[in-house]
């Protein structure tokens, strides 16, 4: 809560965030008028709906300046460390380099939403010139989902009544947080001081954050999020209007745009994972990952049976149901990601305060997209009074009320209350719908296959969503289950035979014709990818000399199936590559017009193809050296993955020799010289060098990040599991404090690097040497050094009793890096004591280090540019046939 | 559309069989006890380091051992042997989920997934990381 601050503080712009703060209530409000006037504009009459439509479009475009309002102010308060405001000095720092304000800038969640509001933005002024006659209802949910959105940045405190919390947050607002404001730090001493600003610096970014991939993943997966908002636009919209089948036309250029972004923002995402994190993998089924990839495979199906819609008319409730599905689970990825509800399960989840908001978003336009597809009036008013009942019911129904002491009513509850709602969408299906012709497909037409792709997609997706929701039943039923076993497993059982069947789903179903297909005519086109396919697959299994999935794979899986399903993937991504380039070549004669499918299947076998390769090749070079007995311990847990290099050594590794030849510092990173050589006439040779870093903050911790060398046709992965950051060395020649050893006669003491013995003592000297006079007393020590070698050197300090007191020599012994003093004589017990300072030597230097080789990882990324070069000239090819086909109308 | 509703079947009966397989791939987020008391079964259990004891980790001995003590959630400690290098920034871990066996005198862990304060903007967390009140000071 604020307090009341006399102080005047000096530095402090308010100014800024009052600007911002205006900005978002304008974009607030703006569009909520926006979403109005397109809903009064889509349900008048022509002639009123004029002035609707104007003031919807004028509505946009305030709130399109608002939004860019907003970005502008946040974009000035970051750049110029307005530390004053708590999201500045969250996610920013003094010598945080220019580059990464932009990480900055949505690394928060404000900032996260802000920059999915702007691609809205941008999206939406694109439809209001292109949407035509669609442009009411299409805008009308444009603006009802800014609305939801900017909400989230008001940060209001609602007063409700005491039952529901006594006061609500709606939304969190970063202009109006101020540092000094904050629950966390008001009470700080620092606030007493008027010029504060001068004092502090900002937290900064997430060291995970600072890195190049960052910069431009995050965008474009917001680009892809909100561009699956035009095709759940235009879905509702065609419901809203009753024209089922009309809003797909201008939908499939934009469905394919969704495709294409969001699943560059996703392979980006395994960039930044491969080249920046150290799991040393480009993917790891982690819930973040998951759950930008299940709105992805929806939209895909979506795509493929809107084509199939277009072309024949029929499964037009499907493609309703999917395209609206993709957008549903944006909002749900949003909400796992953001809510924090991932907490346990994922590495990089980012925990945040508005879950109650998200659902509320969520469950609305979960509410219009089954009212709209419920399709009738009377059916429609008992939906809404059944949601209504039921989630109030759910509301206040105590958690822990229970029938016969064991079922919970709240958990009982739930499951009916979400069957009530199948149960509606099923009636109003069945009876209100209009369906299309109801001709049964042949096995020989391509939408035959291309339904059984789109349902195998689906299904994929389901495996997805329903292992990565595990929380989310944790937190539904209050239970408290986790996957037992190795998760990556978890979801390869399942989707690796799922990526088998689609890649030779692909491989074949062009060859198919719409409709019907002459059966051996078909078959004369397979037969050249077939046996291509099959020669390949042989090849490689041979080649590689490894059948097997992966060393790591269970043991249930008998050896017969793993080289079944090893040879088949292969098979599989080969037959999909050889089918599509076939077609591409010889049915499609090489055209790029029309080859934005093939090629783009093209590029996805790629993906596959390269994934598996590299995956199930992917081999830890690096072995424990030491020479510790680990036998104590059972063979599963022993991990030999990790080298250990002293600085200096050359140790073989792989198929190289390799030598850590210091570390040096570069600001805020630490890097490490790895040289990896190649021995041949018994000379070492440098192959090339990498440099493994750390990236040190003191703030939140260390973040070390691999080297990674790239070949044609593999990757060594280089990462630093463990080293001594410190680049400091110690001066040569120093000596420490000394230790003070009390020995008898023929004791032994052990120092760093060698073993004392006291041999005897010696009272006859030769006191002229040592300058005494003939009354002083003097006794030499005899001691033996004997260092690792078993190389003996003596030494003799003498112990000296003068008349006036006592003296010691000093015997400084260079070579073995010790000084000795005979320091005091105990003669009643015979102890001798002896200060002994040893030589400080720079500290043992070693890394400890983890070295994988990926092969063919080339392949992947060949192919993600594949993939994206097929959508643009899919996407090309659906503007060009839509202009023409409305000039054709026009004609 | 009678094929397709019989491909549809078959999808529908593979969807029963991932939720029986995920079901049945499923347990209880595990304690120490659980751990002790079925030796032969792998577990997952969430607990806290227990910041009190020493972490001990030389790489010049085993690079790829770490042991520590651990608190599951009733409160028990045990020692942990944790068959990875040290995790950076593991003093700093605010909850830490670790899979493994219980052998010998400790749990010996394969896997551990760390919740770092610096991972995580909840505001919560946020506490245990910086000294509350404390604001880095140029």
């Amino acid at each position: 809560m604020p307090i009341l601050q006399a102080t005047t503080y000096i530095g402090e712009n308010l100014e800024y965030g009052k600007w911002g703060y205006i900005a978002v209530l304008l974009a607030f409000v703006a569009s909520g008028l926006g979403a109005f006037s397109y809903f009064k504009a889509t349900n008048n009459d022509s002639e009123d709906s004029l002035g609707w439509k104007k003031l919807g479009d004028l509505s946009f475009r305030i709130h399109s300046a608002g939004v860019l309002g907003i970005i502008a102010v946040l974009f000035i308060l970051l750049l110029n460390h307005h530390y004053e405001y708590y999201y500045v000095w969250k996610h920013s720092s003094d010598e945080m380099p220019l580059r990464y304000i932009l990480s900055c800038f949505w690394e928060g969640q404000e900032g996260s939403f802000l920059l999915w509001v702007f691609w809205h933005v941008v999206l939406g002024n694109i439809l209001i010139y292109t949407a035509k006659n669609w442009k009411s209802p299409v805008m009308a949910v444009f603006c009802l989902t800014q609305l939801f959105l900017t909400s989230m940045l008001l940060g209001i405190y609602l007063p409700v009544p005491e039952f529901l919390g006594s006061e609500w947050q709606i939304g969190s607002n970063p202009f109006t947080s101020l540092l000094r404001e904050h629950k966390d730090f008001f009470e700080s001493p620092i606030f007493l001081q008027a010029d504060y600003l001068n004092k502090i610096d900002g937290n900064g970014l997430n060291p995970l954050l600072q890195n190049y991939w960052m910069t431009i993943h995050p965008p474009t997966l917001f680009l892809g999020f909100a561009s699956t908002l035009v095709p759940f636009a235009y879905a509702i919209a065609g419901l809203w209007t009753k024209k089922y089948n009309e809003w797909m036309t201008p939908t499939i250029p934009w469905i394919f745009f969704g495709v294409m972004i969001l699943g560059t923002g996703i392979l980006m995402g395994g960039a930044w994972a491969y080249e920046a994190l150290s799991f040393g993998g480009f993917w790891a089924w982690d819930p973040v990952e998951n759950s930008s990839l299940m709105p992805w495979i929806i939209l895909v199906a979506a795509a493929h049976v809107m084509m199939i819609q277009k072309r024949r008319n029929e499964a037009t409730y499907t493609t309703f149901i999917l395209t609206i599905m993709s957008f549903l689970l944006v909002l749900y990825s949003t909400y796992l990601t953001r809510s924090g509800i991932l907490g346990d399960t994922s590495v990089h989840s980012f925990a945040g305060g508005l879950p109650g908001q998200l659902i509320l978003f969520m469950a609305i336009f979960f509410f219009i997209s089954v009212y709209k597809l419920i399709h009738n009036a009377f059916l429609g008013r008992a939906f809404i009074l059944y949601s209504v009942v039921g989630a109030l019911i759910l509301y206040f129904i105590p958690d822990d009320l229970t029938l016969l002491d064991a079922i919970k009513v709240d958990m009982i509850l739930k499951i009916i209350f979400c069957g009530g709602m199948i149960y509606f969408l099923w009636v109003g299906y069945r009876n209100f719908f209009p369906k299309g012709h109801d001709e049964e497909e042949a096995f020989s037409s391509r939408e035959f296959w291309m339904f059984i792709g789109v349902l195998v997609l689906i299904l994929s997706a389901f495996q997805v969503i329903v292992s990565t929701s595990l929380p989310v039943f944790n937190t539904l039923f209050g239970t408290d289950k986790v996957l037992s076993g190795d998760p990556i497993d978890h979801y390869n059982k399942w989707q690796l035979p799922i990526a088998i069947i689609i890649a030779i789903l692909i491989g074949f179903t062009q060859f198919f014709k719409y409709k019907k297909t002459d059966i051996p005519g078909f078959r004369k086109n397979m037969r050249l990818s077939f046996y291509g396919a099959v020669i390949s697959a042989v090849v490689v299994a041979f080649v590689s000399n490894k059948i097997g999935i992966s060393s790591e794979t269970a043991e249930w899986i008998p050896f017969i199936v793993q080289s079944g399903v090893y040879f088949l993937m292969f098979f599989a991504c080969f037959f999909a590559i050889y089918g599509n380039l076939d077609y591409f070549l010889r049915i499609l004669k090489g055209k790029l017009k029309n080859a934005g499918g093939s090629i783009s299947h093209i590029g996805f076998a790629l993906i596959l193809l390269g994934a598996f390769a590299s995956t199930s090749h992917k081999e830890v070079i690096s072995q424990n050296t030491s020479e510790v007995d680990i036998t104590s311990l059972t063979d599963e847990l022993q991990n030999n993955e990790n080298i250990l290099l002293q600085k200096g050594d050359t140790l073989p590794m792989g198929d190289y020799w390799v030598t850590y030849s210091g570390k040096f510092q570069d600001g805020i990173y630490v890097s490490f010289n790895i040289e990896y050589l190649k021995k041949t006439d018994g000379q070492f040779k440098n192959e090339f060098t990498l440099n493994p870093l750390v990236q040190t903050n003191k703030k939140m911790g260390n973040v070390a990040e691999p080297g990674t060398k790239h070949f044609v046709f593999e990757d060594i992965y280089t990462h630093i599991q463990w080293a001594d950051l410190d680049t400091t060395t110690v001066k040569e020649g120093t000596y420490d404090e000394g230790t003070m050893y009390q020995l008898k006669v023929g004791d032994t003491i052990t120092t760093r690097n060698q073993m004392i013995v006291l041999d005897g003592l010696n009272k006859y000297i030769d006191k002229e040497k040592y300058g005494l006079a003939p009354l002083d007393l003097a006794i030499a020590a005899n001691l033996k050094i004997i260092d690792r070698d078993f190389n003996e050197a003596k030494a003799s300090p003498v112990f000296v009793l003068k008349e006036k007191g006592i003296e010691s020599t000093i015997e400084r012994m260079d070579e073995q890096g010790l000084i000795i003093q005979f320091a005091k004589i105990d003669p009643a017990n015979e102890v001798f004591t002896f200060n002994i300072k040893e030589v400080q030597q720079a500290k043992d230097d070693f890394v400890i280090m983890k070295a994988i080789r990926f092969p063919f990882i080339n392949v992947l990324w060949l192919g993600c540019f594949v993939m994206i070069f097929g959508t643009v000239l899919a996407i090309i090819h659906r503007i060009k046939l839509l202009s023409k086909s409305k000039s054709s109308h026009a004609a | 559309m009678k094929k397709l509703e019989i491909a549809g079947l078959i999808i529908v009966v593979i969807v029963i069989g991932v939720i029986l397989s995920t079901t049945l791939n499923l347990s209880d987020y595990a304690t120490f006890a659980d751990a002790k008391e079925e030796l032969d079964s792998e577990h997952t259990i969430i607990g806290v380091l227990d910041i009190n004891s020493p972490i001990e980790y030389t790489p010049e001995k085993n690079a790829s051992l770490t042991v520590f003590q651990a608190i599951d959630k009733d409160g028990n400690t045990s020692k942990v042997y944790l068959h990875e290098p040290k995790p950076q920034g593991f003093e700093r871990s605010e909850e830490i989920t670790i899979t493994g066996k219980f052998q010998g005198d400790g749990f010996h862990a394969t896997k551990m997934l760390m919740k770092c304060p610096s991972k995580y903007e909840d505001e919560k967390l946020e506490e245990l990381d910086y000294d509350k009140n404390k604001l880095y000071t140029k």
